[in-house]
């Protein structure tokens, strides 16, 4: 029996195999490479115009992760956009931080004939498909932050690898230019974070040759997670200046860590994000600096395009790369914290 | 009847009337389209509901599936961007992985003697690692890494409105369910999650049978990334996070005991769909994402709830039965 059974299991993985080849014999690399996506190139129906602050209009908002301060910064600052027409409803969906999660739920919203998409991409290359197929479907696709490979109604950024070249100079000028730093990273494969990181690597390497990073460690964008790794760095290293967590979160923990360990005053501590509480943090004097951008204005810009689009005749195909806006960091810092004002605070 | 068909019975039952309340809070549910969509996710996490089924059959429980996933995607995306193999081999490969990850997790829980959930919650964060070790990198940073050869992302689409991944689904519960009812393997599987002891002295090898439930739900979460990466024409190195509790959490509702013994794929198949529709469906409530999963728990909750008591149930009806039995 047992043989049986390997035999079987061993026909089906062959017979797998076979379905799978299918027609590829001799298909060069580069052919398959160039392959062009599913669904670009087919024409959409003629899209139907909508006055959108008179017809019902649906708005998806496609979270990352609905828990962080930042994706509810952007669902509230879309609501507040919409809050006074009542003829626009938005429904938010929470990606759990996956990609897979985000694709079924880009079905899910085409399926429902959602009249605009706002959406932070998982992973860019895996969301293509579906917001083409949303695109083609009619449905403009706005990103936050986080934008999928392929042509769409509008990227609305703030800045990540400019965020971090900004980090690594203020962290450069703070220690004279020859400072010991170490990184706290997020979940690696995360485009924005990974941006950030790249733009504050390139800086260090091209501008200051005399800095040098002396560890780097995920915390998966956890504060105490970073608190754990920022406690091993300090018991590693007698010295270090500068500490660049990619995100507020981190950067509060590895400010935690190193007040019990009462080495702050030996270090600059700088995040990313500029949440309320790291802001907080900074006017108290636990954190050096974090790059602050404004969420809820983000959110409603956002809104505020894809309502456009619902509006106008716009149809993708006419677009050979997605158009974006861009908002405005702000270096936070003890000098410069009290210019945002409270009520732009998230 | 007995008992198994009632309760299979009940739980489609349950299915049917979730879709009924669907239907009628949505215009949107039932429809051709969405109820593809239903399938297809299920089919995902039925896929590797096959392989779980039978380890947790076996009492015991394999957490590294999703990661399992995730290196198999990387090890495909490794061989599309560094080789010009066919995609088929890059495919058969992948599989391979998964099969090994099994045979690994087998291998511990059995020879080691490890506790099967210590045990494959280290290959999880094993396998993950082993993958962000293995991830494509740019400039030091792993990035996703896109698979569009033509013929690959075709296992990602349908044919005549029927996705692939819903054929292939249905063909491995088919054999899934021979394997457990028609042969010794399958009555094995029972037999030593019944009483390992008994299973023991009755001659079977339980390490061998044991190690093979690993293997093949190594094997179906290999099918199952194959799947998804076609989809979703790439891959990360997050494939799959969180892949393993939807899995069994749809094993469970499905009518396997975790304690071993009880359940088979038949009762997966419809606790996938169940798990599906009712992910699909709440979606179409217009209501804030974490009422969505207030309802899910809850439902959820009602559904093993019933069949804990059911199952009791059941066993007492059938005892009283033997006991009258004995009377007479």
């Amino acid at each position: 029996m047992k043989k049986k059974i390997s035999a079987l299991g061993l026909a089906l993985v062959m017979a797998f195999a076979l379905a799978a080849c299918g027609n590829t014999q001799e298909v060069s690399r580069e052919d398959q490479e160039t392959s062009a996506p599913a669904g670009s190139g087919t024409e959409g129906e003629a899209k139907a115009v909508k006055d959108p602050y008179v017809e019902d209009v649906k708005i998806a908002y496609v979270a990352h992760d609905i828990s962080t301060p930042n994706n509810q910064a952007w669902l509230e600052g879309i609501e507040r956009e919409c809050e006074y027409y009542d003829n626009i409803t938005v429904q938010s969906f929470n990606g759990d931080s996956s990609a897979e999660e985000q694709v079924k739920i880009m079905s899910e919203v085409i399926n429902q004939e959602y009249d605009a998409v706002i959406i932070q991409c998982s992973d860019g290359a895996a969301l293509a498909d579906s917001v083409t197929q949303a695109e083609d479907a009619g449905i403009p696709v706005v990103t936050l932050n986080l934008d999928a490979d392929c042509t769409h109604a509008a990227l609305v950024q703030a800045l990540d690898y400019d965020a971090g070249r900004l980090v690594a100079d203020e962290i450069a000028a703070a220690t004279n230019e020859e400072g010991k730093v170490v990184i706290i990273q997020g979940i690696a494969g995360v485009s924005r974070t990974d941006n950030l990181e790249k733009g504050f690597r390139d800086t260090l390497e091209s501008k200051y040759p005399n800095m040098e990073i002396i560890a780097s460690q995920a915390a998966d964008f956890e504060k105490e997670k970073a608190t754990n790794v920022m406690n091993g760095f300090l018991s590693q290293f007698d010295k270090i200046d500068g500490v660049f967590a990619i995100n507020d979160a981190m950067a509060a923990g590895a400010s935690l860590a190193a007040q019990n360990a009462g080495r702050l005053g030996e270090m600059v501590i700088w995040g990313a994000d500029g949440e309320k509480d790291a802001l907080a943090m900074i006017e108290e004097g636990t954190l050096t600096g974090t790059i602050y951008t404004n969420s809820w204005d983000q959110g409603s810009t956002a809104a505020k395009v894809a309502l456009l689009m619902v509006g106008s005749e716009y149809d993708s195909h006419v677009l050979t790369k997605t158009p974006s806006v861009m908002m405005e960091p702000v270096v936070a810092t003890k000098d410069t914290v009290g210019t945002i004002a409270e009520e732009d605070r998230w | 009847m007995n008992k198994n068909t009632i309760r299979k019975l009940v739980s489609a039952g349950l299915l049917l009337i979730l879709i009924v309340v669907f239907t009628v809070s949505s215009d949107y549910f039932l429809t051709p389209g969405n109820f593809m969509e239903i399938l297809r996710d299920a089919s995902v996490v039925g896929i590797i509901g096959v392989g779980v089924t039978m380890v947790i059959l076996t009492a015991g429980i394999d957490l590294s599936t999703g990661s399992t996933m995730a290196l198999v995607g990387m090890t495909m995306a490794n061989i599309y961007r560094y080789t010009l193999f066919p995609i088929w081999s890059m495919v058969l490969a992948g599989i391979l992985a998964g099969i090994l990850a099994g045979i690994f997790n087998g291998f511990i829980v059995t020879k080691l003697s490890l506790p099967e959930f210590i045990a494959t919650l280290s290959t999880m964060n094993i396998f993950r690692a082993l993958t962000y070790i293995i991830s494509i990198k740019q400039n030091g940073l792993i990035t996703s890494q896109a698979l569009k050869a033509r013929s690959f992302v075709a296992l990602g689409k349908s044919v005549g409105g029927i996705y692939y991944v819903i054929l292939v689904f249905l063909l491995l519960a088919v054999i899934g369910q021979i394997i457990l009812k028609y042969t010794r393997y399958g009555t094995n599987l029972y037999a030593v999650g019944s009483n390992m002891k008994a299973a023991k002295l009755s001659g079977i090898n339980t390490d061998r049978t044991r190690l093979l439930a690993y293997t093949i739900t190594g094997g179906c979460s290999g099918v199952a990334a194959v799947f998804m990466t076609a989809r979703l024409q790439s891959t990360t190195a997050l494939l799959g996070s969180g892949m393993e509790f939807n899995v069994i959490a749809a094993v469970v509702v499905g009518g396997c005991s975790l304690a071993g013994g009880r359940g088979d794929i038949i009762g997966t198949l419809i606790g996938a769909v169940f798990m599906a529709t009712l992910d699909n469906g709440i979606y179409k409530f217009q209501i804030n994402t974490a009422y969505q999963l207030i309802i899910k728990g809850i439902i959820i909750i009602c559904v093993v709830a019933f069949d804990s008591w059911y199952n009791n149930f059941m066993d007492e009806a059938s005892r009283n039965k033997k006991r009258k039995g004995a009377g007479a």
